[in-house]
């Protein structure tokens, strides 16, 4: 399974965050985390 | 899945995406993230480290985000600071035992049936937060009154009941949470199914106590 990732990236608590791509390849029969 | 990514970005000189995570069985409340605008994803009654890749499709695009709350900031990536919790419950999360030597043995007190299952079904909460990143209003009253109904529901938490609803609710009222506006989004995200009943006892403790107090 392919999978689309877009994760959410922020360096410090205070600094302005953003969504960054990527791509994920051969996912199975694993958990998320 | 995470790992996964994790060790392509570290393979590609890359910075690896934090996020937390422990036990990873369903049991700590360390995992969080907001999966596709869900709190632990899609599925009922699991966690994020519990959520199987099989919930996806091929080709599918996933939004991963923090939980998000006033209480909650980031710290980094995916990971957010939920110490909140941890100040609520120093606040009153606990009972007060003699240990000298004469500790009463818990399982001599007669205990009502129906007592102890809510109060084992409300010390099911795992403190993972997702009732706050899912309410509108960052409320954090499921996680608070699993706490307190957990204690005031046995014996040994009757004593120092009165005290503990007022002192965990004015330690989460101080960390920022929202108010409840009983929408019941909280429950039903709710990895451990913990019910609304808690809230509605928790009100009726406060109201009792704060007006004998």
């Amino acid at each position: 399974m392919n999978l689309t990732l877009k994760v959410w990236r922020q360096k410090e608590p205070k600094e302005k965050g953003a969504i960054e791509t990527y791509q994920v390849k051969e996912i199975s029969r694993i958990v998320f985390s | 899945m995470l790992d996964v990514l994790n060790n392509q970005l570290i393979e590609s000189g890359k910075e690896p995406v934090a996020f937390d995570h422990d036990c990873r069985e369903g049991i700590c409340g360390m995992c969080s993230l907001y999966i596709n605008g869900e709190a632990h994803g899609p599925g009922d009654g699991v966690t994020t480290c519990q959520l199987h890749m099989r919930s996806f499709k091929d080709g599918e695009t996933i939004y991963i985000e923090p939980f998000r709350a006033k209480a909650f900031p980031v710290v980094k990536d995916l990971v957010v600071d939920r110490s909140a919790f941890d100040r609520i419950m120093a606040a009153g999360g606990f009972i007060s035992v003699n240990t000298s030597g004469n500790t009463q043995d818990a399982n001599a007190l007669p205990i009502q049936k129906e007592h102890a299952d809510k109060a084992f079904d409300a010390a099911t909460c795992i403190g993972c937060g997702a009732c706050v990143a899912t309410c509108k209003n960052s409320s954090a009253m499921l996680f608070v009154s699993a706490k307190v109904s957990q204690l005031s529901l046995l014996p040994q938490g009757e004593v120092e009941a009165q005290q503990r609803v007022l002192n965990m609710v004015h330690q989460m009222d101080k960390e920022g949470f929202g108010n409840c506006t009983n929408t019941g989004a909280c429950e039903v995200e709710c990895p451990k199914g913990i019910s609304l009943e808690n809230i509605a006892r928790m009100n009726r403790e406060y109201m009792k106590a704060a007006a004998e107090n």
